[in-house]
């Protein structure tokens, strides 16, 4: 769409949010990602890229620690966020969970009204002291997912009765009405319509202003479009890290290069 | 905390906070978390304390009643007793023989007697020191000290009964005159019941009595009363009178009443038996049994087994001693029919309705229920009437089982209305079948899910090299599905096996009917039948406490120990053919 | 022949001719396919089961539908022969003072019924005599003169009659005996003529063209139909069997009085022929208090089983780890799979003495009440409350649970403030499902609740006996002497007929909303 825009943009050094180091994931007795080094900076917008099951999504969930929930995953090597180890043993996810928020792959609103949906996450974590506070969170949250013109008449309607595109809007307010630091994105754009993922597209650069943005895709154009930084993931491997335009154009590793043209993936 | 963010389109930086230590907010949200943690763990706990709870209670009761104590006695056939004129005994005639007329109470007693005495045991002096002992035990209690020297110089217990009786009289003639508003009288009483205990030869307690103020009133009362000396010598007394109320019935009640069938039927099986003896062990009274097993303790009436005293007990205790008594394993509980008398009552022919209806149900149900299950999930195009079927089977799984008995019933009047007459009542084939209807949806439920759990690939697979749809289910789909089918049937079977209310009401507890079943493993499917369930529920009718306590628990752990069996069968059988496609 | 051709020798004669048409029939086409390889349509043993089927099914099928039928069209023709005027039938004139026509039409029908079933009970006790070489035909014909002696020798030989036998009655059952014969005979002959006919045309039409695989499975798949059936005849079996004698009932009784009635007392408990004819019954069937104890006991079980079974299913599936629901489960599935009578017994000796020591006996006069039935009760039902709650709750899409957890909510929030919301309209299904099975729970509370045959008004006290709906069923239904002709027990078969349909409510309603719920994540 406006893949030229992505030379003109300039990346300033920014202060890195997260900084992992020699991540390790084993899923039972598969080795599932390898020796990843990457660090995120703050309001930017990084991607992970690569080939299905190559691991991208592993290291997403265990940037919140989404891991957890599942019996067999083991997480080694250090994630610091802000400098502090998620995995320390005094880390309650729960309050990790509120500083990096998760937008999943499928739009998954639970079957409660707008209002509710979006109001969860500020109730939970007690963000609202009054009903008219927890209005302005819903209103603001919902504006900032570029919801609030088409759902401000119907906000008790269920948010399963939404478009496609609308709920995963809705997830995304959902998520940014916990007012997180970080924002991690499961492939937001997979069940959507292209009309939907543009929006949301648009969207996630919005958020860049106020958030560090990671979004796993396996669109490369998606990454190209809105990422300023890209992770290429191969085989559990990170295989190349740097400046987005830099992975496009001019890619150090030839396995970035294969899968960028298309011969791999 | 991050009040700043919540205003405005773009968040103002929230103020940093660690992650390392927990805000308290959180820690309010995790213990609240805890809360509905320990609730649900205290609600499992509840409900395992009470699965351990019923199975205790099942196996402390049920297990004992397997084992019975068995008294070996010499039984002799005495003919002066089979035939009072001295003629010769006729078996038919004994057949015929009222069992009131206790010819073979006679013969036990008489039997039991002799053994005890040929094993050494002083059948009325036992009775007797037992007795005396307790006397002199109610005594003592009281401060009655000497009370065996009085007795023994009696002679007779009775005798000793006659002094300890008037002095206790007497005490009592004094606590009522000293209740009373003759002062006179009242000293007059006093000294007398001081006097009666003299002459007993209990001087100690005569002194106390007369210390006793005549003019004290209610006080007096209260001090004589508390001495508890006439309580003592009266309850003395009483139990000095017992021996000479025992007689042969006292002493056959510990093991006829069981029995008395026992002799007649023996002798009508081989009359050969008249004059001649054997040693037969002979089931003793199911509450003496309590006694013998340490449940009551024989010391107090509410421990007494009902309708035995101690002496009775006394001579029990002998009998043990004597070896003349074992505790055995309730062979015949497997094989006998119930009975009133839980000494010889048994679950044999329940088992074997229960195996018959099984029987039944396993094919009826298995034929109907898997052909019903192909139909709908193969053949059954998609309109009203499948639905229609649909709702039917779900809603036969969850009708209460008490319609199906009502079903059971109309069928039966129905049948009787056929002609077959009352002979249909309470059958395994009627039984069976109403258990049938009731598992079909099961069984339809379980077949559908397996023949579900077969990929599509292989329905296409048969149909791509030209079977026809028959073939193709019955060549290809059910062989797979038949592991998945066999789990439900058995689970199915299971269900049905400890089903127990449409037996009722088809006839299957009339405890009439087990009488018709002179032999255990008489039967088949068209014959008056049993069940274990609802033997079970003879058995919490019974008259006797023990019965109801006892044997019926030990029903209920056979019944169960068959159902744990064909669940475990399912799970093993699950295991073995699991497939994951 | 009459006499000798039955049913089981008719049975016998189908199964050989089954056994040999497989044969033949597998002998013949052979034959036909080695003389013309590969141009036979179907295979040998294929057409060996078309004669089987062909021998089999028809004369079967007819068998039993015949066996079904007779009682029914006994019971018409018998129905049809009374004559009108019979004074057997027909309210005495003094009788008739103060009844409308309308409620003499009751009457007489119900006199009518009465007079079939007696009928009936005679020609049996007729053919039994007869049977047992008493007598033949003409000497019952001779006996009519006079019936006391005739009545005598019947009961004499061990043959049930239970009024006594007037002319009229005779008459009519001779008839009915005659009728009967001719059905028995002609059934039969019937099903022997279809048998042959079949094995016959069977064996004739196998040739190269004949497509025995086609029919034979057209069989099967005829048979697969029947057999889906199964629950349909069911059914409607359970329908007409508590339906026609309610019906009765409520027209007797009338039924507001029944449903509305605040005392359960029926005067002769099980026999005997109420007072029905002067519009009076001594017998007071009122519904209340049966109901009162039914759901009375059934609150206090899901009062115990919808805390205990929810926690348990939340707690298993949402916090408990591998190892704990690997054991809890199938201690659970202990519990679902012991057999009523077994909590029945356990409530009776175990729970009901020891409620009564804690509460005292002057609370608790009796070991049977509302709570140690109902206790019991919920216990039993835990299981299976945990069990549909544990599925309900597992159908709410895991991706539910990751959008809480990643919102930051703990384990527990996400439970309470997303997955049981979610699972609302499905655990509810799971609890009237529950419900419904405590209503019709039998054995429990015919040992636990109380044997009262007398209830007057509703019982309030929780500790005290009550009388439910399945207990009366119980009581009555299991006495040796039931029939349908005495109004109390024909007050039963209404009480199965509420029942009947209180539970298939509740369980409609039940599979609905869990139907739509797991339509909403399908």
């Amino acid at each position: 769409m406006n893949d030229m825009r992505l030379t003109e943009r300039d990346v300033n050094t920014k202060e890195i949010k997260i900084e992992a180091r020699q991540v390790q994931v084993f899923y039972g007795t598969t080795h599932a990602l390898k020796d990843v080094d990457v660090e995120i900076e703050d309001k930017t917008v990084t991607a992970f890229i690569g080939p299905s099951g190559c691991g991208k999504s592993t290291f997403l969930r265990c940037l919140n620690r989404m891991n957890d929930t599942i019996d067999v995953c083991r997480v080694q090597g250090d994630i610091l966020l802000d400098g502090e180890d998620i995995y320390d043993k005094r880390v309650d996810p729960v309050q990790l969970r509120a500083k990096v928020g998760m937008v999943f792959q499928k739009p998954n609103p639970f079957p409660k009204s707008i209002y509710d949906n979006v109001a969860y996450g500020p109730k939970i974590h007690g963000l609202a002291r009054t009903k008219v506070e927890l209005d302005e969170v819903v209103e603001s949250s919902l504006r900032r997912a570029a919801l609030w013109n088409e759902v401000k008449d119907r906000l008790d309607a269920p948010g399963t009765g939404l478009s496609g595109g609308q709920q995963q809007r809705l997830c995304i307010a959902r998520a940014v009405a916990t007012s997180p630091e970080v924002l991690l994105m499961d492939e937001p754009c997979s069940a959507l319509d292209p009309i939907a993922t543009a929006q949301v597209e648009e969207l996630i650069d919005e958020l860049r202003q106020s958030y560090s943005v990671v979004i796993v895709t396996h669109s490369m154009q998606q990454a190209a479009r809105v990422s300023q930084k890209t992770a290429f993931f191969h085989l559990g491997n990170l295989v190349e890290f740097g400046e987005t335009s830099k992975i496009f154009t001019n890619p150090e590793d030839p396995r970035t290069e294969s899968y960028i043209t298309g011969r791999i993936g | 905390m991050s009040d700043a963010s919540l205003s405005g389109a773009t968040p103002a930086p929230k103020a940093k906070s660690s992650l390392l230590t927990q805000t308290a907010l959180v820690r309010k949200r995790h213990r609240a978390g805890a809360t509905l943690r320990w609730l649900g763990l205290a609600a499992i706990s509840v409900v395992l304390f009470f699965l351990a709870v019923l199975l205790w209670s099942i196996v402390s009761r049920g297990v004992p009643a397997l084992f019975q104590y068995q008294a070996q006695i010499e039984l002799f056939y005495d003919p002066a007793i089979l035939n009072p004129d001295g003629g010769d005994v006729d078996p038919a005639e004994i057949g015929g023989i009222n069992l009131r007329t206790g010819f073979e109470r006679g013969i036990f007693t008489n039997s039991l007697r002799q053994t005890l005495v040929e094993a050494g045991i002083d059948i009325e002096g036992t009775v007797e020191r037992r007795w005396v002992a307790e006397a002199v035990a109610a005594l003592d209690a009281a401060g009655l000290t000497g009370g065996g020297v009085v007795v023994e110089a009696a002679g007779a217990p009775a005798d000793a009964a006659r002094v300890f009786g008037q002095a206790g009289s007497a005490l009592r003639a004094a606590a009522t005159a000293l209740s009373g508003d003759d002062a006179d009288a009242a000293l007059a009483a006093r000294d007398a019941a001081a006097q009666a205990l003299t002459d007993v030869g209990f001087d100690d307690a005569a002194a106390t009595v007369a210390a006793i103020d005549a003019a004290g009133g209610a006080d007096a009362v209260a001090a004589l009363a508390a001495t508890g000396y006439q309580q003592a010598l009266l309850d003395a007394a009483g139990a000095l009178r017992q021996p000479a109320q025992f007689d042969d019935a006292a002493l056959s009640a510990l093991i006829y009443a069981t029995n008395r069938r026992d002799v007649r039927d023996r002798l009508v099986d081989n009359p050969d038996l008249v004059g001649t003896s054997e040693t037969v062990g002979v089931p003793i009274d199911i509450a003496v049994t309590r006694y013998l097993s340490g449940e009551l303790s024989g010391v107090g009436t509410a421990q007494l087994p009902p309708g035995f005293d101690i002496g009775q007990l006394s001579l029990v205790d002998a009998m043990v001693e004597a070896d003349l008594v074992g505790n055995s394993f309730r062979w015949h509980f497997f094989t006998n029919p119930y009975s009133q008398s839980g000494e010889i009552a048994g679950i044999g022919p329940a088992l074997m309705g229960s195996a018959y209806m099984m029987l039944v149900v396993l094919v009826f149900s298995l034929i109907f229920g898997v052909a019903a299950s192909i139909y709908l999930e193969e053949f059954a195009p998609k309109n009203r009437f499948t639905d229609f079927i649909e709702i039917n089977i779900a809603n036969l799984a969850a009708v209460p089982s008490i319609v199906f008995g009502i079903l059971g019933a109309a069928i039966l009047f129905t049948l009787m209305d056929l002609g077959f007459g009352n002979s249909i009542r309470g059958t395994a084939l009627l039984g069976g079948i109403v258990l049938s209807l009731m598992t079909l949806p099961t069984i339809v439920i379980a077949t559908r899910a397996s023949l579900k759990a077969v990929p599509p690939s292989i329905r296409d697979a048969a149909l791509g090299v030209g079977a026809s749809k028959v073939q193709m289910v019955f060549h290809h789909k059910l062989p797979l599905a038949a592991p998945g089918i066999l789990t439900g049937t058995i689970i199915g079977i299971a269900q049905a096996l400890g089903e127990t209310a449409p037996l009722l009401l088809i006839g299957l507890s009339v405890s009439t009917g087990a009488a018709l079943l002179s032999s255990p493993f008489s039967g088949g499917l068209l014959e008056q039948a049993q069940s274990m369930p609802t033997v079970v529920y003879l058995f919490a009718q019974n008259q006797d406490a023990p019965v109801r306590e006892g044997l019926a628990q030990s029903a209920i752990l056979v019944m169960l120990l068959l159902l744990f069996a064909l669940n475990i069968l399912a799970i093993l059988l699950r295991r073995k053919f699991e497939r994951r496609w | 022949m009459g006499a000798f051709l039955t049913f089981p020798v008719v049975l016998l004669v189908i199964f050989v001719l089954a056994v040999a048409g497989y044969l033949l029939g597998y002998r013949r086409a052979r034959t036909l396919s080695e003389a013309a390889p590969r141009s036979m349509h179907s295979r040998p043993n294929q057409h060996g089961w078309h004669v089987v089927f062909a021998t089999v099914a028809p004369a079967v099928l007819f068998i039993i539908v015949w066996v079904f039928s007779t009682g029914v069209v006994s019971n018409i023709y018998a129905n049809a022969i009374i004559p009108d005027e019979l004074q057997d039938v027909q309210v005495p004139l003094q009788q008739r003072e103060g009844l409308t026509e309308r409620e003499i039409e009751i009457r007489e029908e119900v006199l009518r019924t009465q007079f079939v079933a007696t009928v009936k009970g005679l020609a049996v006790a007729i053919d039994g005599y007869i049977a047992n070489g008493n007598a033949n035909e003409a000497d019952i014909e001779r006996w009519r003169a006079d019936l006391a002696p005739l009545q005598d020798r019947l009961r004499a030989d061990g043959q049930v009659v239970r009024s006594s036998v007037t002319q009229g009655m005779l008459t009519v059952a001779q008839d009915l005996r005659r009728f009967n014969a001719r059905m028995a005979t002609a059934g039969p002959l019937v099903a022997l003529a279809l048998t042959v006919f079949g094995f016959v045309l069977a064996l004739r039409a196998i040739s190269l063209d004949f497509r025995a695989r086609t029919v034979v499975e057209r069989w099967i798949v005829g048979f697969l139909i029947f057999a889906s059936t199964m629950a349909i005849l069911t059914t409607i079996a359970i329908l007409s069997a508590i339906t026609v004698p309610s019906i009765t009932f409520f027209r007797e009784y009338g039924f507001f009085n029944f449903l509305f009635g605040m005392a359960w007392a029926p005067a002769g408990d099980v026999a005997g022929i109420p007072e029905g004819r002067d519009g009076q019954y001594e017998s007071v069937l009122g519904f209340l208090p049966l109901i009162w104890g039914t759901l009375y006991i059934s609150l206090v079980a899901l009062l115990v089983a919808v805390p205990l079974g929810l926690l348990a299913a939340v707690y298993l599936s949402e916090f408990a780890s591998k190892w704990a629901r690997a054991w809890v489960k199938p201690a659970l599935e202990i519990l679902a799979g012991v057999p009523t009578i077994v909590y029945g017994i356990f409530a009776l000796i175990t729970i009901g003495p020891f409620l009564q020591a804690v509460v005292g006996a002057t609370v608790m006069p009796n070991t049977v009440s509302v709570m140690t039935a109902g206790v019991v009760m919920g216990m039993m039902l835990v299981p299976f409350v945990s069990s549909l709650s544990d599925d309900v709750i597992n159908a709410v899409p895991q991706a539910m649970r990751d959008g809480s957890l990643g919102l930051g909510a703990t384990q527990a929030e996400t439970v309470t403030k997303v997955i049981l919301p979610a699972a609302l309209p499905g655990i509810v299904g799971a609890v009237v499902l529950a419900a419904s099975r405590a209503i019709g729970e039998t054995m429990i509370v015919v040992l636990a609740a109380g044997a009262l045959s007398n209830v007057q008004g509703l019982e309030p006290n929780p500790f005290g006996a009550v009388v439910t709906v399945t207990t009366r069923i119980v009581a009555v239904l299991t006495g040796e002497g039931s029939g349908f002709d005495s109004i109390d027990v024909l007050a039963v078969f209404a009480l199965a007929f509420t029942l009947f349909f209180i539970t298939l409510g509740l369980n409609l309603l039940a599979q609905r909303m869990v139907a739509k719920y797991r339509e909403q994540y399908d």
